[in-house]
């Protein structure tokens, strides 16, 4: 079901100067743009409220862009419906509500594999279960029933069940302990290292900085900075200005 | 007593096999639609203009109706079916479109519920009709006397909710409906197509009403109220059984149909619609959810 | 003459409509309660004006023969302890179980006039009301005449009276709690007094409705308590504009035109012997006009004035 593997010149995702918002005429983003190529770990952070979410769920097609483009693999995805997106080769795991909570974890994995036929499912969720061993155990389970971190565990198996070249993330650790976002990111690392690149939309500025490649800031509705990890992360300006976590950062 | 509890396990079939498409469509496109009741009767008229044109000679084991009854059952089902669909294209799907808010779409159910039933009386009149005559002996089962026909309800029900509950443990199209009725956002994110999932819950919902009303006719008559007279029954079973349950709903509408049963057995049978107002306000003023239903 | 008779005739019941429809246009239009049980109200109004105005029937208690400004008061009385009851079952419910059980509420009112034979005589009703206007009139036809004129000022009445009370702080209030039922909520129990208070006024004028029409045909009966008449008063609502009081009056004239002019045209353009047919056909059409509106002019003929509801979204 997952597209054909694109030309690695081509970005995997290119946002140019999208204008979009949930009503006519209250643009949420004005004209953001970013990029993630073949193989990296893009972070996007920023302030509450500055369109970080909306920026990934525009992309998913949730929110209607009014202009600027989004192409994948160089191809303009502007105005699929969202549930073809998977086909283009682009996995979504949205910041709430991103697991089916009356759905068995099973059912949830077979669900992020739809459209493939049944012994690839089989053998996806045998990967899954390889990669995240917890949840093998939960299964039958309601996903309802888990913590926080199992079932940011089974979005996040959920949405590589498409094989997608490019998972999109909104804020995979919100909400967990220290030491349960130390291991969804060291999952990511492993995630990357198969061949998927990732943009990862945080809060947690730190954390994020320290496994991405590169990062944006985005401040109302544009991006501020872009720059390396190293490079975002060493920017006390930037810490103060946007981020609100210098104390944190430097730390 | 266990006539009572017969009586209100036949009672229960028709609303049983009405209230899946109610909470299906409740679930799915988010509003209680009051015309679930006369998609029960058009049903038993789809059912029943096939059965004038094609007979229904002879018996089958004791039962009123002979093969071309089963034959025009399965038809009804589709055409039903179908006509939901026709229904939800012209007139849903329109202010689906238009983000219209759900007490539109309530209210369009209700124009739809009046536009049925008076197409009905339209072509059909108002006078109650019969599917067939054949005589039929009731049986004696641990005590309880039951009808052929009204066995036959209660059989073929428990095997649709078996089927139904195959269907949406078993099926990616089950699954898929259980998790656009959870989250339809999330469901699109996954690939789903949502458009193709509400079409099957009308075909699907619409298609259990008509043998809802088959067997309704069967066992008593059909008219074009028949259906309307189980909309309060149909409501108060999904609540009772907690609203995002199709399970639960199966539960509350058994508990109705006994409950309805011991009202016109013991107290009065005139009232026997408000028992149905009753449970469902106590329901709701003990638990807010229902009985299977989750904190929201 | 004729046509005058039939003009006033058709007006006074267009009026009574008109009366039921504001009621609903306070608890829909500028509340958001979602009453699917206006007919339930209406029955009250009706039966409470027979039992006290009515002539004392050999085979039910009541029949008090008082005049019929009696029965209108006791009829909204009446039908405000029925709305109150039902609201405080109901009114804190999300706005599809509410819509539900006041629709199960007005099939047990209905279940009770069919039934409750030592007050209702069941399926016979109650007949031979006094006719109000009956001795101070020539003819029936003046009598009908005075009729509509104490409807008019009824309806002047109700709207002044309405207009008054939406514009003060107490309906800008009612607009917080229908814009937002979430953000109401935090209102508390204040929303529920509110949303009460609105239930059961409007309900009293659904009962007064009930009341001048009992009076108005001299007979009542559960035939007159269908839930029709509520999709009737929604369809006059919304095709008037709901949240507009003048509109809800619209609505009302204009659909009960289109209800009397389908039976009269239908009647002489289809043979004799499909009255059965011609009323479906009518319903039908009207339930089309729902729809349609629905679809292409959900605000109405008259929509809600917009800086009414500016002011309202300010207050949310
Ligand atoms: N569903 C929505 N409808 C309307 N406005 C929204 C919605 N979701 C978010 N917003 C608004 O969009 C802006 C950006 O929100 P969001 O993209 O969620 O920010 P972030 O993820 O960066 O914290 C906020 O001002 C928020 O109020
Ligand atoms: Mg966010």
């Amino acid at each position: 079901m997952s597209a054909a593997k694109p030309r690695s010149d081509v970005p995997h995702l290119a946002v140019t100067d999208l204008v979009a918002g949930y009503v006519p005429d209250v643009p949420i983003l004005r004209g953001a743009s970013l990029r993630v190529d073949d193989g990296e770990i893009v972070a996007v952070l920023g302030p509450n409220g500055a369109g970080k979410s909306t920026l990934v769920k525009a992309v998913a097609g949730l929110v209607p862009a009014r202009s600027g483009d989004i192409l994948v693999h160089g191809a303009s995805i502007l105005g699929l419906a969202t549930h073809k997106l998977v086909g283009t080769g682009v996995a979504y795991v949205p910041q709430v509500g991103n697991v089916f909570t009356r759905l068995s974890v099973e059912e949830n994995l077979e669900l992020g594999g739809l459209g493939g036929p049944p012994s690839r499912t089989r053998q996806r969720i045998a990967g899954m279960y390889a990669l995240f061993p917890d949840l093998a155990r939960f299964r039958r389970l309601a996903a309802g029933r888990l913590s926080g971190g199992q079932r940011q565990m089974v979005a996040v198996a959920r949405a590589l069940m498409a094989e997608p070249h490019l998972l999109m993330l909104d804020e995979p650790s919100a909400g967990l302990s220290p030491r349960m976002v130390e291991l969804v990111f060291q999952k990511l690392l492993e995630i990357r290292a198969v061949g998927v690149s990732i943009l990862l939309v945080e809060q947690n500025a730190k954390a994020a900085l320290a496994i991405c490649d590169r990062g944006y800031v985005l401040a109302e509705g544009r991006e501020r900075f872009e720059g390396s990890g190293r490079d975002l992360l060493a920017s006390p300006e930037i810490g103060a200005l946007y981020l609100g976590a210098t104390t944190r950062l430097a730390s | 007593m266990i006539q009572v509890l017969a009586d209100g396990v036949v009672a229960a079939s028709f609303i049983v096999l009405g209230v899946v498409g109610l909470s299906m469509i409740y679930n799915i496109l988010n509003f209680p639609s009051f015309a679930q009741g006369d998609h029960i009767a058009t049903g038993a008229y789809i059912a029943l203009g096939i059965v004038a044109l094609a007979g229904t000679a002879g018996s089958i084991a004791g039962l009123s109706f002979g093969w071309p009854l089963i034959g025009a059952l399965i038809c009804a089902t589709i055409l039903n079916g179908l006509l939901a669909l026709l229904i939800d294209r012209s007139i849903y799907r329109q202010l689906r479109l238009r983000n219209a808010s759900r007490i539109s779409l309530i209210m369009a159910s209700f124009g739809v519920a009046l536009m049925l039933r008076n197409l009905i009386v339209l072509l059909a009149g108002h006078d109650p009709q019969y599917y067939a005559f054949a005589i039929q002996p009731a049986l004696s089962i641990g005590g309880a006397r039951i009808t052929p026909n009204d066995l036959l309800a209660v059989i073929v029900t428990t095997m649709m909710v078996v089927a139904l509950h195959l269907f949406l443990s078993r099926t990616t199209l089950g699954k898929s409906m259980r998790a656009v009725s959870e989250n339809p956002s999330l469901a699109r994110v996954n690939g789903i197509d949502v458009d193709r999932v509400i079409r099957w819950t009308w075909l699907i919902g619409a298609g259990l009403a008509a043998i809802a009303g088959v067997l309704l006719g069967l066992s008593v008559q059909v008219n074009p109220s028949m259906g309307f007279e189980l909309l309060l029954p149909m409501f108060a079973a999904m609540i009772v059984g907690g609203v995002t349950s199709v399970y639960g709903a199966v539960l509350g509408a058994l508990l109705i149909g006994v409950a309805e049963a011991i009202t016109v057995h013991y107290i009065a049978p005139e009232y026997r619609q408000a028992v149905a107002f009753l449970v469902v306000i106590l329901v709701l003023l003990a638990r807010p959810q229902g009985i299977l239903g989750e904190k929201a | 003459m004729d046509i005058l008779s039939y003009l006033v005739f058709f007006s006074a019941v267009s009026g009574i409509y008109a009366i039921a429809t504001l009621g609903l246009n306070l608890q829909w239009g500028f509340t958001g309660i979602m009453n699917v049980g206006v007919v339930g109200f209406f029955g009250v109004g009706a039966y409470a004006t027979a039992f006290l105005t009515g002539p004392a029937y050999p085979d039910a208690f009541g029949g008090f023969g008082l005049p019929p400004l009696v029965g209108y008061l006791g009829a909204m009385i009446a039908s405000g302890l029925a709305a109150l009851v039902v609201g405080l079952l109901t009114i804190r419910l999300r706005h599809d179980f509410l819509a539900i059980g006041t629709f199960g509420a007005a099939i047990c009112i209905q279940l009770l006039a069919m039934n409750l034979k030592p007050i209702t005589r069941g399926f016979d009703g109650l007949h031979s009301l006094p006719r109000p206007f009956a001795g101070l009139a020539a003819t029936p036809v003046a009598a009908n005449a005075y009729f509509l004129a104490m409807v008019v000022a009824i309806i002047a009445a109700v709207v002044w009276a309405l207009e008054r009370m939406v514009r003060s702080p107490w309906g800008r209030v009612l607009r917080a709690i229908r814009e937002d039922e979430e953000a109401s909520a935090a209102l508390g129990k204040n929303a529920f007094a509110f949303r009460l208070q609105t239930f059961v006024m409007g309900s009293m004028l659904m009962g007064l409705a009930g009341a001048l029409y009992a009076s108005f045909t001299g007979f009542v009966s559960p035939q007159d308590l269908l839930p029709i008449l509520t999709f009737q008063v929604y369809v006059m609502l919304i095709v008037g504009g709901s949240g507009n009081n003048y509109g809800a009056v619209l609505g009302a004239v204009l659909i009960w035109a289109l209800w009397t002019m389908t039976e009269t045209f239908l009647g002489a353009v289809l043979p004799a012997g499909l009255k059965q047919q011609v009323s479906a056909l009518r319903v039908v059409l009207v339930g089309l006009i729902l729809v349609l509106m629905l679809l292409y002019r959900p605000q109405g003929l008259l929509p809600e004035r917009a800086n009414v509801s500016r002011e309202a979204r300010l207050q949310g």
